[in-house]
């Protein structure tokens, strides 16, 4: 439990609002293709393991902000599609918003940390 | 564990299979990508693994993410309770009884209530029928007579439509036996109104509206079990009150009878044939004769001041062109729904408030036992609060209790109720307006359980706040320690113990109350006396009774013979026997006496035969009876009753005056003594009497006093009648002392809820007081150990026990007779012969309150006086 919340406590904010934005900017996509593009984005940096990916849509998707589908792949393979809803387009603002006021503050204080 | 994940399997969302393959997809994608890498398969599998995690311990982390978890937390709570509430047996059994007890008895009024009030009539678009009267000074309701109905349908701007229907029961005659059928005569536009139409055949045509139309329309009951269903049978005949008539039409099944304050069967009842109401009867009668109900359907959106308006205008019309009938006269209009449940929305509306009292004293009954409950708590919730336990957490963990408790309370309570509706349904009059409609269903299911569920959770609100509010070091050292309640606790559940008290006492003045009434109605005078006499109704076909003279000289043979029966004191026949709601009015003139400015003379007229008061036992208060001297022939001659005399020959003799009415003047011959037209009505009304031979019925009330039984000399009645007519059924027949019980029905019932529900509130009391001793008993026993190591007798501490119970009782006693004015007031209409402010009640209802609180308490009393002071000391 612990060790869920801390991990959960460190990304959960940020990993839906890449969620978000991954779907926004590619279209439908499944969930390896959702983690492998987060992964490609951070070079390597963020490797998803399904146990934090898979809460985190599921969380999404029963807070209306996402809605799955399942439907062939490329190569003819079932997978479940995720698409953005359009309160999952309102939330991406939102959070866009935050993360950009939260990013100014911490950027503010660590540059102008002298006066 | 297991209870848990059932539960989450209830929850929406998505299987675990679905879960699966989706992450099953991702870790194939990641081995191919692997295998892409030239890693060989059983690699690429395992680093997929290890990159991003196995199937199964993803699964438990995406689960936990399912199932809201405040609800888990739920759950765990209600589990919790259930096992702590079943380590308490004794709180569990008392709560769950307490609770059960009182949501059956609100179950069976809730059916009541819903099915006498609350459901909508049987019929289309309810609400926009109404009833439509003729309102005068004396008559408020008075039926409508036809004109008025005429020039209603002509002029009204308001009314859709209006029909008029009144009883006219008739005598079948099909295969072997006789059969008295109940029969309403109608307009062609009754049913229209009421927006049904035979499913088979057609309706009345306003053509048909004939005294010769001999064209019937039967009801759905009697046309499956005396014609089979036969679908042919509508044009073909059926004898009728000896003739023959052409059924036209057949009811649709579940049509009810909308029920009619004048000759009309009761809402609901089954009615077998339907016939034109004839309204071709000579022009006067269109306007004096009042015998019909009528029933009218409100045009969209008019509201009943509108329609009383508009209907008041034609009124105005018929006074200016016929003053002799219709001044002084108004139109009344009344939803249908509030006459059809009539007077007895006020027995409903008080076994409604005596069944909430009771439910209100369950609830503090409750709230009672919660307050020990969460002090026996103390200590877990403490240690709780100290590991950091939020403080709606806790409240959460102390109201799971409460809401098993309720659900288990409001169970049982419904089984007990769906038991006890049977005893119900037997104690309820007959005649109690939609009574077919009382049923357990499933809102009344839903009632029951809501009902205990939000009582139980009341009752334990104010504990969990009040134990949660309290700091948490201190509770903790003092749980710890030892749970010794504090005084607070003792005197929160002295005070709701009290309140307990007075609403029981408002409950026990109210039932003495309604008991005190119903002895003073026993011991009343009501003028005639019922027993010993059988009485039935007979009613004269058109065919071999089509003259006066034929009825009358039938009646009188039948009379004859039916006294020379052994066994038969007297014999006589009237239009109507007392108490079976008769109220006909007539107005009349006395010679050389004007009418007071806006008085109305008018009397209840009936007609009796010689032997009709000797049979009843009626007094005669001067003057003379009826005898065979008073024939057709004769002079015209009438009996009237005592409040007649009073009212109108003021200080006079009446015997030998003449009075004048149906055109014809008559002269009084006797005063008989008044009867009210039911038991507990406050006066009777005046009231004239003409021989049946100057003034034959088609149809009479038989009444036979007898020695003995008097339904054992039935059969040789009936066969005396037969050597008469083989064909003439004796209808209704009953004993008077039966019409009697029938006329007091409603009330009995009231006053057996009322007792029924006081009884309960003093139990509920009862146990209240006891839970409470018994608990103080068990938190003192140290303190009695040490009063007896110290010398205290067992009177002393017998005393000191019983002594705090009776305190509680009599402030309870004192507080609830301050609520008595209020209760005695809302019950003036059931009351009679005692005031709101019955000093007897007053006294009778504390005492038998304070005793109850003193077999309650006497009992713990006794536990602490028995207590040994070693065993009590050692125990600390």
């Amino acid at each position: 439990m612990t060790n869920k919340e801390a991990r959960a406590g460190v990304l959960q904010g940020t990993l839906d609002l890449m969620v978000l934005q991954t779907l926004a900017s590619m279209g439908p996509q499944h969930g390896y293709s959702i983690a492998a593009r987060i992964e490609q984005a951070s070079n390597g940096a963020l490797e998803l393991n399904m146990g934090t990916l898979y809460p985190a849509l599921m969380r999404l998707e029963q807070r209306g902000f996402l809605k799955g589908k399942w439907a062939l792949t490329e190569n003819n393979r079932q997978a479940r599609f995720y698409s953005l809803t359009a309160a999952g387009r309102r939330q991406l603002e939102v959070e866009k918003a935050g993360w950009a006021q939260t990013a100014g503050t911490i950027h503010k204080l660590l540059t102008e940390d002298i006066s | 564990m297991k209870i848990r994940e059932r539960l989450r399997r209830l929850m929406p969302g998505r299987s675990d299979r679905d879960l699966e393959s989706e992450m099953r997809f991702h870790l194939d994608m990641e081995a191919e990508s692997g295998r892409r890498r030239g890693l060989p398969d059983d690699d690429a599998r395992r680093q997929a693994v290890l990159r991003v995690g196995g199937v199964s311990s993803a699964m438990e982390e995406a689960r936990d993410q399912r199932t809201f978890p405040w609800l888990a937390g739920t759950v765990a709570d209600l589990r919790h309770a259930c096992v702590g509430l079943f380590r308490q047996p004794g709180f569990l059994a008392i709560a769950t009884t307490v609770l059960a007890v009182a949501v059956a008895a609100n179950t069976l009024i809730f059916t009541v209530v819903n099915g006498v009030l609350l459901k909508p009539l049987p019929f289309r678009d309810p609400g926009s029928l109404v009833r439509v009267f003729e309102w005068s000074e004396r008559n408020p309701k008075f039926p409508l007579s036809i004109l008025n109905y005429l020039e209603n349908r002509r002029q009204s701007q308001t009314l859709q439509s209006i029909g008029l229907y009144t009883g006219g029961d008739m005598e079948l005659m099909h295969g072997e036996r006789p059969e008295r059928l109940t029969g309403v005569r109608v307009t062609h536009d009754f049913f229209p109104t009421l927006g049904v139409q035979p499913i088979l055949g057609r309706n009345f045509l306003e053509t048909e509206l004939k005294g010769s139309a001999r064209v019937v329309i039967l009801g759905h009951a009697i046309w499956r079990s005396r014609f089979h269903s036969d679908r042919s049978v509508v044009g073909q005949t059926i004898r009728l009150n000896r003739e023959s008539w052409t059924v036209i039409g057949v009811m649709p099944l579940g049509f009810q009878h909308p029920g009619g304050s004048y000759r009309s069967p009761l809402q609901g009842e089954t009615v077998d044939v339907w016939c034109p109401l004839g309204i071709d009867i000579r022009e006067q009668g269109l306007r004096y004769f009042h015998f019909t109900n009528a029933i009218a359907r409100l045009k969209p959106e008019v509201p009943l001041e509108r329609a009383t308006q508009d209907l008041n205008r034609v009124v105005d019309d018929l006074t200016r062109r016929f003053p002799d009938a219709y001044t002084n006269k108004r139109a009344r209009v009344e939803p249908l729904a509030a006459e059809v449940v009539g007077q007895s929305a006020w027995t409903v509306q008080l076994i409604m408030a005596a069944g909430l009292i009771v439910m209100i004293v369950a609830c503090i009954n409750i709230a009672g036992l919660c307050v020990a409950r969460v002090v026996a708590r103390q200590t877990e919730l403490a240690i709780r609060q100290a590991l950091g336990g939020g403080r709606w957490r806790l409240i959460r963990a102390v109201l799971a209790e409460n809401l098993v408790l309720g659900a288990l309370g409001g169970i049982t309570g419904l089984l007990l109720a769906v038991l006890t509706i049977p005893v119900l349904r037997s104690i309820l009059p007959t005649d109690f307006p939609r009574l077919h409609e009382i049923n357990i269903d499933l809102l009344a299911g839903a009632f029951a359980v809501s009902a205990a569920l939000l009582t139980s959770v009341v009752a334990g609100i104010v504990p969990a706040f009040r134990q949660t509010m309290s700091r948490r070091e201190q509770s903790l050292s003092r749980g710890i320690r030892v749970t010794e309640a504090g005084h607070g606790i003792r005197s929160l559940r002295g005070v709701l113990v009290v309140a307990e008290v007075a609403l029981a006492c408002v409950l026990c003045f109210g039932a003495a109350l309604l008991v005190r009434s119903g002895m003073q109605l026993a011991t009343r005078d009501h003028g005639f006396q019922t027993s010993g006499v059988t009485t039935f109704q007979l009613a004269f076909p058109r065919e071999g009774y089509n003259n006066g003279a034929k009825r009358r000289a039938f009646i009188s043979e039948a009379l004859r013979r039916w006294r020379e029966i052994s066994g038969v004191i007297a014999a006589g026949a009237g239009s109507s026997i007392p108490w079976t709601g008769y109220d006909d009015n007539t107005s009349f003139d006395i010679p050389g006496r004007p009418a007071k400015p806006g008085e109305s003379i008018q009397a209840r007229y009936q007609k009796a035969t010689p032997g009709y008061f000797e049979a009843l036992r009626w007094p005669l208060r001067r003057g003379r009876l009826f005898d065979e001297g008073d024939h057709a022939d004769a002079k015209l001659v009438v009996v009237i009753n005592d409040v007649l005399a009073r009212r109108y020959f003021e200080g006079i003799d009446p015997v030998d005056r003449e009075i004048k009415f149906f055109g014809r003047t008559r002269r009084i011959v006797g005063v008989v003594a008044d009867v009210r037209d039911y038991p507990a009505a406050l006066q009777a009304e005046p009231a004239v009497w003409m021989p049946e031979a100057q003034e034959p019925d088609s149809g009479i009330s038989v009444v036979v006093r007898s020695s003995g039984d008097p339904l054992a000399i039935a059969p040789r009645l009936r066969e005396t009648l037969a050597t008469l007519d083989r064909e003439l059924p004796m209808a209704e027949l009953r004993t008077l002392d039966a019409v009697a019980t029938a006329a007091q029905a409603e009330r009995r019932f009231a006053v057996l809820a009322c007792q029924a529900f006081a009884g309960l509130g003093l139990l509920l009391a009862a146990i209240g007081i006891y839970g409470l001793l018994t608990y103080v008993v068990q938190q003192r026993r140290k303190e009695i150990g040490i009063r007896m190591a110290l010398g205290a007798t067992r009177a002393t501490l017998l005393w000191m026990v019983t002594g705090s119970g009776l305190r509680l009782g009599a402030a309870g006693v004192v507080a609830g007779l301050l609520f008595t004015p209020l209760a005695g007031r809302a019950m003036t209409a059931f009351l009679y012969g005692v005031s709101a402010t019955d000093t007897v009640t007053l006294i009778v209802a504390p005492v038998l309150m304070v005793m109850t609180a003193l077999v309650a308490s006497a009992v713990p009393g006794w536990i602490a006086a028995r207590s040994q002071p070693m065993s009590a000391l050692r125990d600390q």
